[in-house]
């Protein structure tokens, strides 16, 4: 689907908040969502694609991020969860890009999944896993506001477990 | 001799410049210049100069005129008001700052949970990533994250152990039982 074409190709989106961009086709297809609704649509239709589940302000910075990264290599189709990188290392350009209130940062996490953007949702989640990283069960929970929902037997036997991994 | 020119630039200023007037200065100029030995020519030169940018300063009405005092009076006014809100600016901008990240903060408490499970399997495994402490820390939030984390074995593949864990892993993984009730009762 990717010809010459498509490079010059100017794509249409549309908000929750009915707000339109504009994009072009090399930008809106990092998405992978979205370039498969381009290949449905077909390359004759002018069509602006609908995303009720992104807000202007959220897609505004999705986008800005897949402007950033347009020439990136696409990666691999069937590159297996085993292979992802797990490094909690994230790019200069990201790290800074990512430096969003929470709020923010857990719509770019909801946007990049629903859109499909493995690369960005990494971003994203490594961006909490850094926050939880070495944090103590309570502090995670106070973190997010989580219910400790674990009877004092359990809590007993999961105190049982972690002196397995206190050792370390 | 400033003094001469005074009352004709007030003439200026209220209407057309009476030229004769201005050559009668003029002239009485030139004698002053004469008598205090200022060349003559220099003398008209610099008298024209200034008849010619009273000229330029006619052409603005006396409104004007008032106005530009009013305008220097407002200007002034205005940076003293500037700097004063610069202030109340700068903390306005902080009370922005602290209340936006007390907004964000409350929105993450209530929506954070709404995340899905796989996003959270993410998130984890990012966490967790050869670190069995971080691992067992969220294990232990609660029964959702119980059951996240150990519903993806990959998490789980390095364990480092050391001394006698060693050998309590070992009977551990004897007693099948116990391993095979990982996530107590599902929610």
């Amino acid at each position: 689907m990717s010809t010459t074409e498509d490079k010059t190709r100017k794509v249409k989106l549309v908000t929750s908040d009915n707000e339109e961009f504009e994009v072009d086709w090399e930008v809106a297809t990092r998405s992978v969502l979205i370039k498969h609704m381009l290949e449905d649509i077909g390359e004759s239709e002018e069509q602006a694609i609908p995303l009720p589940n992104v807000t202007a302000n959220v897609l505004k910075k999705v986008l800005e991020w897949c402007e950033h990264h347009r020439k990136d290599p696409e990666p691999a189709p069937e590159s297996s969860d085993d292979n992802r990188k797990r490094t909690l290392e994230i790019g200069d350009w990201d790290a800074k890009f990512i430096q969003v209130d929470q709020e923010m940062l857990f719509e770019i996490i909801l946007a990049a999944n629903y859109l499909d953007i493995k690369a960005l949702l990494d971003v994203g989640c490594k961006t909490v896993a850094n926050m939880i990283k070495g944090k103590q069960p309570e502090e995670i929970r106070k973190m997010f506001n989580i219910v400790n929902d674990f009877t004092p037997e359990e809590e007993a036997q999961i105190k049982k477990e972690n002196e397995w991994a206190e050792d370390r | 001799m400033m003094r001469m020119i005074k009352p004709s630039l007030d003439r200026i200023f209220n209407g057309d410049p009476p030229r004769d007037e201005v050559e009668e200065y003029l002239s009485a100029f030139i004698g002053h210049a004469e008598r205090t030995r200022i060349s003559a020519v220099q003398a008209r030169e610099d008298v024209s100069k200034v008849y010619f940018s009273c000229v330029k300063l006619a052409n603005l009405t006396v409104e004007t005129q008032y106005c530009y005092s009013g305008l220097r009076t407002i200007l002034n006014d205005l940076e003293i008001a500037r700097s004063k809100f610069a202030f109340s600016l700068e903390r306005i901008d902080k009370e922005i700052v602290a209340v936006k990240n007390y907004a964000s903060d409350i929105s993450v408490k209530t929506s954070f949970t709404l995340l899905p499970d796989e996003m959270f399997g993410i998130v984890f495994e990012f966490a967790g990533h050869q670190d069995l402490k971080s691992v067992v820390n969220i294990c232990g939030v609660c029964r959702r994250f119980r059951g996240i984390t150990l519903s993806i074995p990959r998490l789980w593949r390095f364990i480092s152990l050391r001394g006698y864990r060693i050998e309590d892993a070992f009977s551990l993984s004897q007693n099948v039982q116990s391993v095979r009730r990982p996530g107590f009762r599902s929610t």
